[in-house]
C-alpha cells in the first residue's frame, strides 16, 4: 500500500488535449477554401492543420476563441473573438484557465488602448487596416509556430534528456506533450529577440505616412492634435543612435523600442513621456536606463545630464534626407540655433570677402596697409617705402629711323 | 530531258487534310456550341444589363492587418482556362454558404465540367493537365502509375495518421477533371486563337457588342453547376471516379461524404443548421 501510495503522489498526470472537440477540421483542414469578399480582399477559411497543432495556439480549440459559432454557414458576428476571454488550456503552475486578460488590461492602459483587442473576424481586417487608430492585438502577433523551425534542433536537443530526467517523476506522452514542451521552450529562450520587437515596432513606426496621421490628445487641452516630426520620424532617428546601429549589425547590447518604453511586466504599457508612470517621463529615465546592468552608473547623481541624451533627436538625420521636413520645427533644430550664434562672423568674414572679390582684385601685387606699412618695409625689408618713390616719367621712345647717331649709339 | 512533276495546291491541300491529325482540326465543343448559339432578345438585355453593372475587382491580398491563420499560398497554373480572362481565379463569390467549397472544387475540376452539360452529347471525364511539361495534354490516372497499397492505420498510429498527407486523387498538381468530346477536350485555353479573338474584339467593342459577346459565351454554360451528389453519390454519377484514378478508399471517402450530407440537410437558400448535425 505504501509503495502504491508513493508511486501515486509521484506521478503527475494532466488532463488530455483534445483540440478540436467541435470537430471544426472536418471542413477547415480542407485546402484551398478560399474567396473574395465584397471588398476584394482574399480569404481563407482553410487552415493548416498541422501548423494549427504546432502553432502558439495548438491546444486551444477552436470555440474557444471564436465562441458563439453554432451554425452554418457562420454568422460573421458569432465568429468574433475578444483576446481577453479566457480558455479551456489551463495555466500550468496554478491550474486555472489562461487568459491574456492582464496582457490586454496593460495594453488598453497604454497608448495603443484604442486599438482593437475584441470584435476580432478575418472580414474586419479590412475596416481595421482602414479605420483603427493604432496596432490592434492581431497587427503585431499571429498564430505562429511555438518552436520556430530554426530553434527546433536546440529544442530537440533540450528535449532528449526529458524521459531520463524529468519522466522519473512526469510519467507519460500526456504530460510530455502538455507540459513537457512548454517549460523547455523557455529553455531555449526567449520567443522574440530585439530585432524583432523593433521589426514589429517599425510595422506603423517606420510607415512616415501613416504616423504623419496620428493624432494625440493633448492633455491640457483635451484636443486632439497631429503630431510633430519628432514623432512621425522616431524610427529614423533611433535607427540613428548607438542603440540602433548596434542592433541593426547584430550586436544584442543596443536598447529595443521596448526596452526603453515598456521595460516591465508584460511589455505592452508604452505610455506618452508625460505620464508619470512611463518609463521615458524624466523622473523615471535613470531607472530605465539602468535597467538590467545597461547603463548603471546613470542613478548616480552626479550622471543626472546623461539620462538628457535625445535619442529621438530629428537632427541627427541627414538634412539632404527626403524625409527631414522643412518647416517651422527646423527653427528648434540645436544646428540653427549654432546657426544663429555664427551668424555675425560669418556676415564679417563673408562680408569682408565679398567687398575683397568686389575692390580688391583690380591692384594687383600692391600692399595695402592702413597703419605702419611704409616704417615695415623701411626696417624690415630694407627698402625704400614705394608711398615715397616717385614715378617714373616713361619718355616716349622715338624710333630708330629719327634717331640722330649719337642718339642711336647712346641707346 | 527529265520531265518535272509539280503537285497542285489543291491536291497537296486534300493530302493534308487526309493526313492531319483529327484533334488539330477539330474545334472544341464549347467553342461550336459557341459560334452556333442563338440569342434570345432576354438573354440579350440581361447581358447588356450585367455588363453595365460590372465593376473591376481589385484584389487586395497584401492587407496591413495580417491574417491570424497561416494560409497557403493560392494555386496558379501555367496553362489558364479561357474563362479566367474575365473571371476570377476564385470565381464563387455569392453564395455564402458554398462559395469556399466551390473555389476549394476549381483547384482540381474545370470550369466547364459543371458549367457545360449540353444534354444532348455524351462527354467522357478525364484528367487534363494546367501545368508542368504535359500542359495541356490528357493524364493517365495516378492509380494507373502507382501502384498504391492502403492500409487502415492501426489504433495506436490513428494520431499521428491524421497529419500523414494523403495521397491526392489528381495525378499530378494543377491537374483538373476535364469534359472530352470525341476524345478532343471540351474546354479552351487562354492562348487558343478563337480565345485571342473573342478577347481582342471584346476589347474594341461597344456595351451593346459586347453584351451580344458575353451573352453568347454564356448560351451553352448552365449558371448553377450541378448538385454534390451528381458526383459524390454512389448511383447514375457524373463522373466515374475509379476511370478517374480512385482508390477503393478514395472513392469511398467522396461517396461517403459528411459535408456532403449536410449539404443535403439545405432546403432553403437562408437556412442556417446547427454545425453539431454534421456528425449525424
Amino acid at each position: 500500500m505504501i509503495v502504491l501510495f508513493i508511486s501515486f503522489i509521484q506521478t503527475v498526470n494532466a488532463a488530455q488535449r483534445h483540440p478540436d472537440p467541435d470537430g471544426c477540421f472536418s471542413c477547415h483542414a480542407l485546402e484551398g477554401l478560399d474567396y473574395i469578399d465584397k471588398n476584394g480582399v482574399l480569404r481563407s477559411a482553410s487552415i493548416d492543420k498541422q501548423h494549427y497543432y504546432s502553432a502558439l495556439h495548438g491546444s486551444v480549440p477552436c470555440k474557444d476563441c471564436h465562441r458563439r459559432i453554432r451554425d452554418y454557414p457562420h454568422k460573421v458576428e458569432n465568429g468574433e473573438v475578444d483576446c481577453a476571454n479566457s480558455c479551456h488550456v489551463e495555466e500550468p503552475s496554478e491550474g486555472e484557465p489562461y487568459t491574456h486578460k492582464a496582457v490586454v488590461k496593460e495594453y488598453k492602459d497604454s497608448v495603443h488602448g484604442n486599438g482593437w483587442y475584441k470584435g476580432l473576424t478575418g472580414g474586419n481586417r479590412f475596416r481595421e487596416a482602414k479605420e483603427a487608430p493604432v496596432a490592434s492585438c492581431r497587427f503585431c502577433h499571429a498564430n505562429e509556430l511555438y518552436i520556430r523551425e530554426a530553434e527546433l534542433p536546440k529544442f530537440k536537443e533540450a528535449f532528449d534528456h526529458l524521459d531520463s530526467e524529468c519522466g522519473s517523476c512526469h510519467q507519460g506522452e500526456i504530460w510530455l506533450g502538455q507540459f513537457g514542451g512548454h517549460i523547455l521552450r523557455r529553455f531555449i529562450g526567449s520567443r522574440w529577440n530585439k530585432n524583432d520587437h523593433n521589426k514589429m515596432c517599425n510595422g506603423c513606426h517606420a510607415d512616415h505616412e501613416r504616423m504623419a496621421k496620428v493624432e494625440q490628445k493633448n492633455e491640457k487641452t483635451g484636443e486632439k492634435e497631429k503630431t510633430g516630426p519628432r514623432f512621425i520620424l522616431a524610427s529614423d532617428s533611433y535607427a540613428t543612435t548607438l542603440h540602433g546601429r548596434l542592433l541593426e549589425t547584430n550586436v544584442m547590447q543596443g536598447a529595443s523600442c521596448i526596452d526603453c518604453h515598456a521595460p516591465k511586466r508584460f511589455r505592452h504599457g508604452v505610455l506618452r513621456d508625460e505620464k508619470n508612470d512611463a518609463s521615458t517621463h524624466t523622473d523615471n529615465l535613470a531607472e530605465t536606463c539602468a535597467q538590467s546592468g545597461c547603463h548603471a552608473y546613470a542613478t548616480h547623481p552626479l550622471n543626472h545630464r546623461f539620462v538628457k541624451t535625445d535619442l529621438h533627436d530629428i537632427d541627427m538625420i541627414p538634412v539632404n534626407n527626403s524625409i527631414v521636413p522643412r518647416d517651422q520645427s527646423r527653427l528648434e533644430s540645436g544646428w540653427v540655433k549654432a546657426l544663429i550664434a555664427l551668424s555675425p562672423i560669418i556676415v564679417i568674414l563673408g562680408g569682408g570677402s565679398l567687398l575683397w572679390w568686389l575692390f580688391g582684385g583690380k591692384k594687383k601685387s600692391v600692399t595695402f596697409s592702413i597703419l605702419g606699412g611704409d616704417a615695415f618695409q623701411e626696417k624690415m625689408i630694407g627698402r625704400k617705402p614705394k608711398s615715397k618713390v616717385k614715378k617714373k616719367v616713361h619718355q616716349k621712345k622715338k624710333p630708330i629711323a629719327t634717331l640722330t647717331r649719337k642718339e642711336a649709339e647712346d641707346e | 530531258m527529265n520531265k518535272q512533276y509539280k503537285i497542285h495546291p489543291v491536291f497537296m491541300i486534300i493530302l493534308l487534310l487526309i493526313f492531319m491529325p483529327y484533334s488539330a482540326m477539330a474545334k472544341p465543343l464549347y467553342q461550336l456550341h459557341v459560334e452556333q448559339a442563338e440569342i434570345s432578345d432576354q438573354d440579350l438585355k440581361k447581358s447588356l444589363k450585367q455588363v453595365k453593372k460590372h465593376k473591376k475587382i481589385k484584389i487586395i491580398d497584401n492587407l496591413p492587418v495580417p491574417p491570424f491563420h497561416k494560409r497557403t499560398t493560392q494555386q496558379t497554373t501555367q496553362k489558364q482556362p479561357f474563362c479566367l480572362t474575365c473571371h476570377l481565379a476564385l470565381p464563387h463569390r455569392n453564395d455564402e454558404r458554398s462559395r469556399t467549397f466551390m473555389n476549394m472544387h476549381s483547384r482540381y475540376i474545370a470550369c466547364e465540367t459543371c458549367h457545360f452539360r449540353p444534354e444532348t452529347v455524351a462527354m467522357t471525364y478525364r484528367w487534363l493537365a494546367y501545368d508542368g511539361i504535359d500542359a495541356g495534354n490528357v493524364l493517365s490516372p495516378r492509380r494507373a502509375l502507382e501502384n498504391i497499397v492502403e492500409k487502415p492505420p492501426e489504433t495506436e498510429q490513428k494520431h499521428k495518421a491524421q497529419f500523414k498527407k494523403q495521397v491526392p486523387l489528381a495525378p499530378q498538381p494543377g491537374a483538373r477533371i476535364s469534359p472530352f468530346y470525341e476524345n478532343i477536350p471540351v474546354l479552351l485555353f487562354k492562348e487558343t486563337p478563337f480565345a485571342q479573338k473573342i478577347k481582342m474584339e471584346w476589347k474594341d467593342a461597344s456595351e451593346n457588342q459586347r453584351a451580344d459577346i458575353k451573352a453568347r459565351l454564356h448560351a451553352p454554360l448552365k449558371k448553377k453547376g450541378p448538385a454534390c451528389n451528381k458526383c459524390h453519390g454512389k448511383n447514375k454519377t457524373l463522373l466515374d471516379l475509379e476511370t478517374l484514378g480512385a482508390t477503393p478508399a478514395q472513392l469511398k471517402k467522396i461517396q461517403n461524404n459528411t459535408i456532403v450530407r449536410f449539404f443535403e440537410r439545405f432546403k432553403k437558400n437562408d437556412d442556417r443548421i446547427r454545425i453539431n448535425k454534421l456528425l449525424q
